[in-house]
């Protein structure tokens, strides 16, 4: 499939509201502790350059400025965060972005860039198991990637994230891929923490569920099954991905563990019933994706209580990894749902 | 004395395809092509017959473990052609009462497997009636058969085969019946 890149331009830096200017903030270094407001390290940047008292809901958010790095959760995990702020950001109600199951920051950034330009303030979080979040856990021993990720561990890091940050108000969940599967899991279990779900091509169940040999592997005549199965998984996904994101590559084994326990982590995931009633659920389907099939995700969206669906350009299809394939058709996508613009209705 | 094997076989190679394509596409990456992934398929086998091996004590030290009272575990095998795994489970019961009590302790965190939950032992006419139907496998899955030979020799069944006193049915879904007395 070919992806094609997407290189957003350097974004103009929005106006913000100002009450007093002040001196620029500083910037942070990597690798420095705050232990005051729940930050671990990272670097901050002010987008106005300047900072100003800042009222509103996500004043919180907005007076720690746009900052890329860790932030520790109740949990005491070091979660890798990105935030990039839009236009008035004590009252622009965020965006959580949950990437794909390959996340990382150097692959996410242009698309946060995106939905910036359409002064929209988005939050990324990579989740234990992915990119830098995953890097500094297996540098202390991995305890993340010793079993399963399940998505409802998931979905309790994306809410404690948000409380370090500060962000008590609802906000927009969106996600792709498996991050879509996080973003509906996280709706289902914090309903009152989030106002949109925005699905862009989810994950609507597992490869292997769909394949009549699982049955096989899970059949109660088979004691060998489920060790086999997870074996052929394991040694598939390290097979097919020879090529180790740079964040990982110090980290000897660390890609391959986190996709598989990512993947298995999702074996019982099944998005109809995930947002079966569920409330202002928007789907961005991809033509003839055949990892996120748009007959599936159909049919979960009309057990939605109320959302919306559209599908993407027959010149995406195929192209599963629409962020990276079309950012800006996405950013758009998302800025539209959050302003209103794209109705939530009733399934037909 | 009742003796039961269980043989289980299935092709992983057109599930490891599927699965290929997606993860490579879910991770935004092109899909594999033929050639890779036939050297997917190889190295899974590789792994799965280390795995075999690795697995192999483990699972028999916990199968075990997990059998009721009356109840032994006397083959615990599995072999690999190809991408085709084939598992037999043999199991000796002092009573075939002990049948639809059959339980595999699962791994951690899983559910025990209960291969024979559906089946009864009943009286009927003096004999003792095991009746019961095998799990559905799915169209292209794979296959399941079923051996029993007992001490008390059966009066009427319906196995598909029977061959010294050993009785064999196969398939999906099938129905058994063996009345001993």
């Amino acid at each position: 499939m070919p992806v094609r890149p997407v290189r957003p331009r350097p974004p103009a830096p929005p106006p913000a509201e100002v009450d007093t200017p002040r001196p620029p903030r500083r910037t942070d270094t990597p690798g420095r502790t705050n232990g005051r407001d729940g930050f671990v390290d990272g670097a901050r940047t002010d987008t106005t350059g300047r900072t100003a008292r800042v009222t509103g809901p996500f004043a919180e958010l907005a007076k720690k400025g746009e900052f890329q790095g860790f932030v520790k959760t109740k949990s005491g995990v070091d979660v890798f965060v990105s935030v990039k702020l839009g236009k008035n950001p004590g009252v622009n109600r965020p965006v959580v972005m949950l990437d794909g199951i390959a996340a990382r920051y150097e692959r996410n950034t242009g698309f946060e860039n995106l939905v910036k330009q359409k002064d929209q303030s988005i939050i990324s979080i990579y989740l234990p198991g992915q990119g830098e979040t995953l890097a500094k856990d297996f540098s202390a021993g991995g305890r993340s990637v010793r079993n399963d990720i399940q998505q409802e561990d998931q979905a309790k890091a994306v809410i404690e994230v948000l409380d370090a940050l500060g962000v008590k108000e609802p906000v927009g969940v969106a996600g792709l891929s498996y991050g879509g599967a996080i973003a509906a899991q996280a709706e289902k279990m914090f309903p009152d923490r989030f106002n949109k779900v925005m699905l862009v091509a989810p994950f609507v169940e597992s490869q292997g569920k769909s394949s009549p040999a699982y049955g096989m592997m899970n059949n109660p005549w088979n004691p060998w099954g489920a060790s086999m199965y997870r074996s052929a998984t394991k040694s598939t996904l390290e097979r097919l991905f020879p090529n180790v994101p740079t964040v990982l590559q110090p980290h000897r084994g660390a890609f391959h563990e986190g996709l598989f326990r990512l993947t298995m982590g999702l074996e019982d995931f099944e998005l109809d019933d995930t947002v079966k009633g569920m409330e202002d659920v928007h789907f961005l389907v991809v033509p003839q994706d055949s990892a996120s099939s748009p007959e599936g995700n159909k049919a979960a969206f009309k057990g939605a209580r109320t959302g919306s669906f559209t599908m993407a350009p027959r010149s995406e299809a195929g192209n599963h990894d629409l962020v990276r394939a079309n950012g800006s058709l996405v950013a758009s996508w998302i800025a539209d749902v959050m302003a209103g613009r794209v109705k939530a209705e009733r399934p037909n | 004395m009742l003796t039961l094997t269980l043989t289980t076989t299935t092709d992983l190679a057109p599930m490891l395809e599927a699965f290929s394509r997606r993860a490579r596409l879910v991770a935004g990456e092109a899909p594999p092509d033929a050639a890779e992934l036939d050297d997917v398929k190889a190295h899974v086998a590789k792994t799965l017959d280390e795995a075999r091996v690795a697995e192999q004590r483990a699972l028999k030290t916990r199968l075990e473990q997990g059998l009721p009272r009356g109840a032994r575990l006397t083959q615990l095998s599995s072999r690999r052609e190809g991408l085709t795994l084939t598992s037999a489970t043999t199991v000796e019961l002092d009573d075939v009462a002990l049948v639809p009590t059959l339980e595999f302790a699962g791994a951690e965190g899983q559910p025990a497997l209960r291969p024979f939950s559906g089946f009864t032992v009943s009286k009927e006419a003096g004999a003792v009636v095991l009746k019961g139907r095998a799990p559905e496998v799915p169209a292209g899955a794979g296959s399941l058969s079923l051996s029993l030979k007992s001490t008390v020799p059966a009066k009427t069944h319906n196995a598909s085969a029977e061959h010294e006193g050993e009785l064999t049915w196969s398939g999906s879904g099938f129905e058994v019946r063996v009345a001993f007395g």
